[in-house]
């Protein structure tokens, strides 16, 4: 721990200087979408001249802007640290917009790296069941993956209509690739068959992948959407919420994250399959 | 990115919250190692008790923090608060340590997603020309890639001493994939002989990828070293500064901008080469 307090030690003034003055980061804003003269700067956020230059003074020393022939730019260098300042505000806001969807549950099934780029779900949404609608989530999820050509999933929970939803849509060429633990195969060879499953497996649209232990997340990503939920404190996985996005770099964040958890599992062939099959009776 | 950036200037609260308070800050940090009781925080981070309360109670209202007792966790979104703070201060120890590095130069070459991951460069180092030795970051650089098995390298200028070098290293077998734009890859092709060119690519060796955008970085990814150059603000190639490393997360980051690279690039096979 210590060497994060030397860390911060190191860093604190740096970063302070970036958030603590509205007025500089309001001068770097505005110099994100290209050079302005002073008298633009002004214009666009009603500073005063004298507020202008003594805080574009501080940002010239500190080389995050330069001027050139008679305007103002942001510098690589401070585009470089106003972006990581706005990706860890993204990272706040996401923790801000979905306290329901974190807190209370456990979020230890996304890893580190991944939860350190929380910050492109800025502008997802949850999708929240209701007492109006208590299958929200699940008919959301259902008319979306009816769209989907190619599906990737992680998931220990299951549901009749899935299996009915993915019969359909591997008859019909989409390929996915699930990450299941034993449990979930089992109960899908009982709910589709093993001739079913043997003939979308060997037809390569269906791969199916034995993920050791036991998971505590669901999601699904695929070309044109992704949903992740997340299971609560007292280990039942909640149905009620899902964070769902059709955002590229959210679906980007959650092919990441299937990546992670393929790694992690190994590829059921029929001879396994068999023998799952064989292991429940 | 810009779409969001301007919430930033009105909400810029809990940045200023969390970032420009030491004591909050601290009290993320001890927590984000595991669960503390009171003294515990108060024996870490050496504040005093009555500032420990109140700002924990202020985390506490923000569910940032939850306490059982006399000790403090952090919750869910505590938690990722913390973790993408920890990386926020990796990215600017990297700018602080390397700052000549980053300052006055063009950054644009690195994509998106690659600066948002530039504390993959935090165990880097430096090397400068002195006055006594102007051909030192080649120099060291030549050192580091004699050895090298294997060179993954998008290049943005080409001159015949590395030239040399390459052709040296590809003699003893090292796998070479090169990314380099039009223009260079000419210069490339005139400073080699053509037919050696085109032996070693038939043997496997060496891959040439042609890129339609202008590069404008330099960056060596080996087995064991990554070595990156960058240019001048004003366009001009700096060679006078080269920045190095051995890490691990640092390798990861070059293959990755070359693999980005690579995307938008051509193979040359060897019958273009022919006609050239």
């Amino acid at each position: 721990m210590k060497h994060l307090f030397d860390l911060y030690g190191n860093v604190q003034e740096d970063l302070k200087f970036m958030v603590k003055s509205k007025i500089r980061l309001q001068i770097m804003l505005c110099l994100v979408d290209g050079p302005k003269t002073s008298k633009e700067i002004k214009n666009y956020h009603g500073l005063s001249f004298p507020a202008i230059f003594s805080n574009m003074k501080r940002l010239i020393e500190e080389d995050l802007v330069q001027k050139v022939d008679g305007t103002f730019m942001l510098s690589s260098f401070g585009r470089i640290k106003l972006y990581s300042i706005f990706n860890f505000y993204n990272a706040i806001k996401v923790s801000n917009n979905f306290p329901d969807l974190f807190l209370n549950h456990d979020i230890g099934g996304v890893p580190d790296f991944l939860m350190e780029e929380i910050g492109v779900f800025f502008d997802s949404n949850m999708v929240e069941s209701s007492r109006a609608d208590i299958y929200k989530i699940h008919n959301n999820f259902k008319i979306l993956l009816k769209d989907s050509n190619e599906i990737f999933g992680v998931s220990p929970i299951s549901h009749p209509d899935y299996m009915d939803i993915f019969q359909d849509l591997l008859h019909n060429d989409v390929k996915a690739c699930l990450v299941l633990t034993d449990d979930i195969i089992k109960k899908t060879l009982d709910t589709v068959g093993f001739e079913n499953m043997r003939v979308l497996m060997e037809n390569k649209n269906l791969k199916i992948r034995r993920y050791p232990g036991d998971l505590n997340i669901a999601f699904t990503v695929t070309n044109n959407f992704m949903s992740l939920g997340f299971f609560g404190d007292d280990g039942v996985y909640d149905q009620s919420k899902d964070l769902i996005s059709k955002k590229s770099a959210a679906i980007e964040w959650t092919k990441k994250l299937f990546d992670y958890y393929y790694q992690k599992s190994e590829e059921v062939e029929i001879d396994i399959l068999v023998q799952i099959m064989a292991s429940q009776s | 990115m810009t779409k969001n950036f301007y919430c930033l200037e009105d909400d810029v609260n809990d940045l200023k919250f969390l970032i420009a308070s030491k004591v909050r800050m601290n009290i993320i940090i001890s927590l984000h190692s595991g669960p503390k009781k009171f003294n515990e925080l108060n024996q870490i981070t050496g504040i005093a008790s009555t500032t420990i309360a109140h700002s924990l109670k202020e985390m506490e209202m923000k569910k940032w923090i939850y306490r059982k007792g006399n000790i403090s966790y952090l919750t869910p979104t505590g938690k990722i608060i913390a973790l993408n703070l920890i990386k926020l201060m990796k990215k600017f120890d990297t700018f602080k340590q390397q700052s000549i590095f980053w300052k006055n130069h063009k950054l644009d070459a690195i994509p998106e997603n690659l600066q948002k991951n530039i504390d993959n460069l935090r165990e880097t180092f430096l090397v400068e020309a002195t006055l006594d030795n102007l051909d030192k970051p080649f120099t060291n650089y030549l050192n580091l890639l004699s050895d090298a098995n294997k060179m993954n390298a998008v290049l943005s200028i080409c001159f015949s001493g590395h030239t040399d070098a390459i052709h040296n290293i590809l003699i003893k077998g090292c796998h070479v994939k090169l990314i380099v734009a039009e223009d260079i890859f000419k210069q490339f092709i005139w400073q080699f002989d053509p037919s050696i060119i085109k032996n070693f690519i038939e043997k496997g060796n060496l891959e040439i990828w042609i890129s339609s955008e202008l590069l404008e970085i330099n960056c060596v990814v080996s087995d064991t070293f990554i070595c990156i150059g960058l240019f001048q603000e004003n366009g001009v190639y700096d060679n006078s500064r080269l920045l190095m490393g051995h890490h691990r997360d640092s390798l990861d980051w070059g293959n990755e901008l070359f693999e980005y690279y690579k995307k938008n690039s051509n193979l040359m096979d060897t019958k273009t080469i022919k006609i050239q």
